[in-house]
């Protein structure tokens, strides 16, 4: 132990005992004669001045604490608040008016040049003349017998590179509110144009924010009078190297306007969004250099999930030559409020494909059956993982060119698609992603062609499992490339049904885990088709028929679904087989949202589970009973599992079906279409409570991406649970290669829309 | 799936009068999780929010009711968590970051008030002589007890946090050993050390 801690530990062992005790225990612990003084002397310290510290500080140093601030003119300084090259801004109280300022002050400690005091007295007379609500007001300003000042509004909450600091971007809230911001300051600065100002030094560090998010354009500081026409000269180049437009780099004094202040904002919306500046340098020289000479890297190569509106806006505003820019800031505004109302921007008119994507939710349909032709050529995806294994990036070489592929990021939360991101002949090749699930629909000009759903994973991170099972799929992953071939699908009469679109309530769980509260979140869910009953042991048959490598389910006992059993829900498969099924009908799995919104009809809101409708009151139990009771074969003999008769249904899991298993699957299942028992619901699919749970595609909420991990999710119940009898929402997980001979599945299919009705 | 049964439906709570302790909830959430940065943002929204109480209080607080610092941070502690529940980790980073503030607010003001010289820039309020003799010796206590604070922090990290909590946040030895996750005869016995320590070493000190 060294010195100073046997020192405290001496200390603090005496200073518990009396004086007497003290001495004695001194004299036994210390080593050393000093040691001991040390500690005698620390001890007489305490007892002396025990108490003295115990004083609150603000009783001690209330004097010091009371003493009134300096004063400059009719301001009372609080505290200093930030530091400019020539001025210092203060929190200070207006005395006169009693109320708390922003005073910003103009050292007097140096020999003003006349640029300096007239830029002071642009920047306050500039300012002033404005009243905008996104501009930061000007009390007073002017000049003491040492100081100028400007008095303005105190904007409390830091300035707009500190809240993006907790801001989340890569949200679609959190991006929303950044564009709103940068919306309302596109605004502000519009209005300073018009008034013949413009700012010349737009950086986050010059958007303040007050405490409700709302932005304030401040520091006029180089602000140039239009109208006055002078001391340009040596305010060009003035502003901050990483903001400036390349025309104030060049200091072109006649090519200066208003469109400078566009680029600069284009600058801060493309910092704001990526979180990285679009025009790096280790010196302001070099920094000035990528501005005049080099393009920013693409946003969405950076920020995979940014929307493309974003980044057209983002490259419009920055374009070199002032005129490609935005011809005013408010036409900018524009573009950005026109990407919050999800209508088309402005900026570039959108390419055919675009057209047809963005115009997908409110387009007439129809949907179209592809035709054996369309394709013939394998199409080939390479993903290749990049080093920190968190994206990859899709290389669509070998696309033909009357393709197109689409991909969807599968939000891990809502388990719904997001963003429509295109690949394809006249965009990108090759396109960097996130690693996550992914939906994937290759199109021709108006026809869907193949959808899939896969994850985007390092190929490190695929199980042996997946590669198995990808291989008795149509789809092929190897070596980290994914062959898709295209296939016939057509459209059975009957066989589907169009669910429209909907929304769908669920519980938003992460809100309810950080508020503790109960929230409910809507799913926005888009329209699809959708299987009317689970996929039948029949129609499996076939496709086992067709593909050897496909073990059949345990419980059929043999390769041939066996006899009676044909109508009966095929169940016992894994969730690898039930999406090679699917592909094999070019259709997918359902998501859980979607299952759920086709499960629960416009009718169930009346039942308890299934939800509310506005303000309506929540059904209750009895009514709830009732509807089961008129709508839901009775569970006899279902008690005698509960009885313990035989084994409990969690035992239920494949592969080692018993006889007994297979006779009660066989009494127990109903047919997939058996009209009699079976309603249909107002949507006008078959009741989907209660015969077999349904494998979907969705995932629990933040699955690693690695399918050694994945459980999705499993919808409704099924006979031998009878606890939850109504259950029309998630009834459990089941992990990627488990067989339960309780759980079925049915397909769903993406409605698309062609381009051109 | 059982929570389906619970639904409440009162989901209006939100005042507007809280979003800076949001804000702070916020923040101490970013800290957490390793956010860099987020660990200065919280301190300056801590230190800007207590700088505002503190000032109103001193200011409008007649000269005998005396406002301390426990009030003002438990006050401010309410302000900003209201009644939510708040983990502890929340706490100990919350009571770390006030009494850092607290702390430096009082350092600020007597630079502000000591030999530094300003007086060339700004005018100050005329004092009496003999107030502005207390002032002087008290800033130059409050910096004469930080460089010590400063060198404790070296020598003796965990008592210097201790005395960060009882003197800034003035917290009780239960607290802080809840925070520090002691006992509290060990914070006691921490804080007499720490104590007779620090003036040990201020020199010329009148305590």
């Amino acid at each position: 132990m060294d010195e100073q801690a046997l020192l405290q530990k001496l200390f603090e062992e005496a200073v518990e005992l009396g004086i007497s005790e003290r001495e004695r225990f001194l004299l036994e612990h210390c080593a050393s004669d000093e040691m001991r003084e040390h500690v005698m002397r620390m001890l007489r310290i305490h007892d002396e001045t025990d108490g003295d510290f115990e004083r609150p500080i603000t009783e001690r140093f209330r004097d010091l604490l009371d003493a009134p601030g300096e004063k400059i003119g009719d301001f009372e300084i609080i505290r200093e608040t930030g530091r400019g090259g020539m001025s210092v801004v203060y929190l200070a109280r207006d005395t006169v008016l009693d109320r708390e300022v922003a005073l910003k002050v103009l050292g007097a400690d140096r020999s003003l040049s006349e640029t300096v005091k007239q830029r002071f007295l642009n920047e306050a007379r500039a300012a002033a003349g404005l009243n905008h609500p996104n501009i930061v007001k000007i009390f007073r300003y002017g000049q003491t017998d040492r100081h100028g000042f400007i008095a303005m509004d105190y904007i409390s909450n830091g300035t707009f590179d500190q809240w993006l600091l907790l801001h989340d971007r890569n949200s679609a809230e959190g991006r929303r509110e950044i564009v709103l911001a940068i919306e309302s300051i596109a605004e502000a600065l519009e209005h300073a144009h018009r008034a013949g100002v413009i700012h010349r030094d737009v950086k986050p560090t010059n958007i303040l924010m007050d405490r409700q998010g709302r932005p304030y354009l401040a520091d006029f500081g180089i602000a140039r009078m239009l109208d006055t026409g002078n001391a340009h000269e040596t305010l060009a180049g003035a502003g901050t190297a990483a903001y400036m437009s390349p025309e104030q780099i060049a200091a072109v004094r006649d090519e200066i306007d208003h469109r400078s202040d566009v680029f600069s904002l284009g600058v801060v919306l493309y910092e704001a969004l990526v979180g990285q500046l679009p025009f790096k340098g280790r010196s302001g020289e070099e920094i000035k250099e990528s501005i005049r000479k080099t393009d920013p890297v693409k946003p969405r190569s950076i920020v995979r999930s940014l929307p493309r509106d974003l980044e057209v806006i983002c490259g419009k505003a920055m374009e070199k030559k002032p005129e490609d820019r935005y011809p005013t800031v408010g036409h900018m505004a524009a573009d950005l409020r026109a990407w919050m109302d999800g209508k088309p921007i402005l900026a570039r008119p959108p390419s055919l494909i675009q057209r047809s994507v963005k115009k997908l939710p409110s387009r007439r349909s129809v949907l179209i059956s592809i035709g054996a032709a369309a394709v013939g050529i394998p199409l080939g995806m390479y993903l290749m993982p990049r080093q920190r294994n968190t994206r990859s990036v899709i290389d669509a070489a070998l696309l033909p060119d009357h393709l197109t592929i689409c991909i969807r990021l599968i939000d891990p939360v809502t388990q719904l698609p997001g963003e429509v991101f295109v690949l394809g002949s006249s965009i990108d090749r090759t396109f960097t992603v996130e690693h996550g699930h992914y939906r994937i629909l290759v199109v021709n000009e108006a026809e869907l062609v193949i959808e899939i759903e896969r994850m985007i994973i390092p190929v490190t991170l695929r199980s042996d499992h997946d590669l198995e099972s990808n291989q008795v799929a149509r789809s092929i992953i190897d070596s980290g490339s994914l062959q898709l071939e295209a296939i016939e699908f057509s459209l059975e009469k009957n066989s589907m049904v169009l669910i429209p679109g909907g929304s769908e309530l669920d519980f938003d769980e992460e809100k309810n885990i950080n508020t503790g509260g109960y929230f409910e979140r809507v799913r926005k869910v888009e329209p699809f088709y959708l299987d009317k009953y689970e996929v039948s042991c029949s129609e499996y048959e076939k496709f086992l028929v067709k593909h050897d490598e496909i073990p059949f389910p345990p419980h059929w006992g043999a390769r041939e679904c066996p006899d009676g059993w044909e109508n009966k829900p095929v169940t016992g498969v894994t969730y690898f087989e039930a999406r090679a099924f699917a592909e094999s009908q070019g259709k997918r799995l359902p998501s859980a949202p979607e299952w759920e919104l086709a499960a629960k009809g416009s009718e169930a809101w009346k039942l308890l589970w299934w939800g509310r409708k506005g303000n309506e009151p929540s059904p209750n139990e009895e009514d709830t009973l009732a509807y089961i009771q008129d709508h839901i074969r009775e569970p006899v003999i279902l008690r005698d599992y509960i009885n313990d008769k035989i084994a409990k249904p969690s035992a239920w899991s494949m592969p080692e079906p018993t006889e007994y298993q297979q006779n009660i699957f066989a009494s127990e299942t109903r047919d997939v279409h058996d009209a009699e028992k079976i309603d249909i619901t107002p949507l006008g699919i078959y009741n989907m409570m209660g015969n077999v749970a349904e494998l979907t595609e969705s995932t629990a909420p933040f699955t690693p991406l690695n399918y050694d991990y994945q459980q999705k999710s499993i919808e409704s119940n099924h006979w031998s649970m009878p606890e939850r009898p109504a259950l029309l929402i998630q009834m459990g997980m089941q992990s990627v290669n488990e067989r339960r001979i309780g759980v079925g599945f049915r397909c769903a299919r993406t409605k698309f829309y062609s381009k051109e009705n | 799936m059982v929570h389906l049964l619970t639904v409440k439906t009162d989901q209006n709570h939100i005042d507007s009068d809280h979003t800076e302790s949001q804000q702070i909830t916020e923040l101490l959430k970013a800290v957490r999780g390793g956010v860099p940065d987020a660990d200065e943002a919280l301190f300056s929204c801590i230190y800007t929010e207590l700088h505002r109480m503190a000032h109103a209080a001193w200011r409008w607080v007649p000269a005998s009711d005396t406002l301390q610092p426990t009030a003002l941070v438990n006050e401010m502690y309410a302000r900003l968590f209201h009644q939510r529940d708040i983990n502890w980790e929340n706490r100990r980073h919350f009571f770390a970051t006030a009494s850092r503030a607290m702390h430096d607010i009082l350092v600020e003001q007597a630079r502000r008030h000591c030999s530094i010289k300003r007086g060339g820039n700004l005018k100050r309020m005329p004092l009496d002589e003999q107030e502005n003799a207390r002032v002087q010796t008290q800033a130059s206590d409050v910096l004469a007890l930080d460089d010590a604070l400063k060198q404790l922090r070296v020598h003796y990290p965990e008592h210097s946090r201790i005395v960060m909590l009882k003197m800034f946040a003035g917290l009780t030895y239960n607290q802080i050993a809840e925070i520090e996750q002691c006992s509290a005869v060990t914070v006691r016995r921490g804080w007499a050390f720490a104590k007779t320590w620090l003036k040990d070493h201020i020199s010329g000190e009148d305590y």
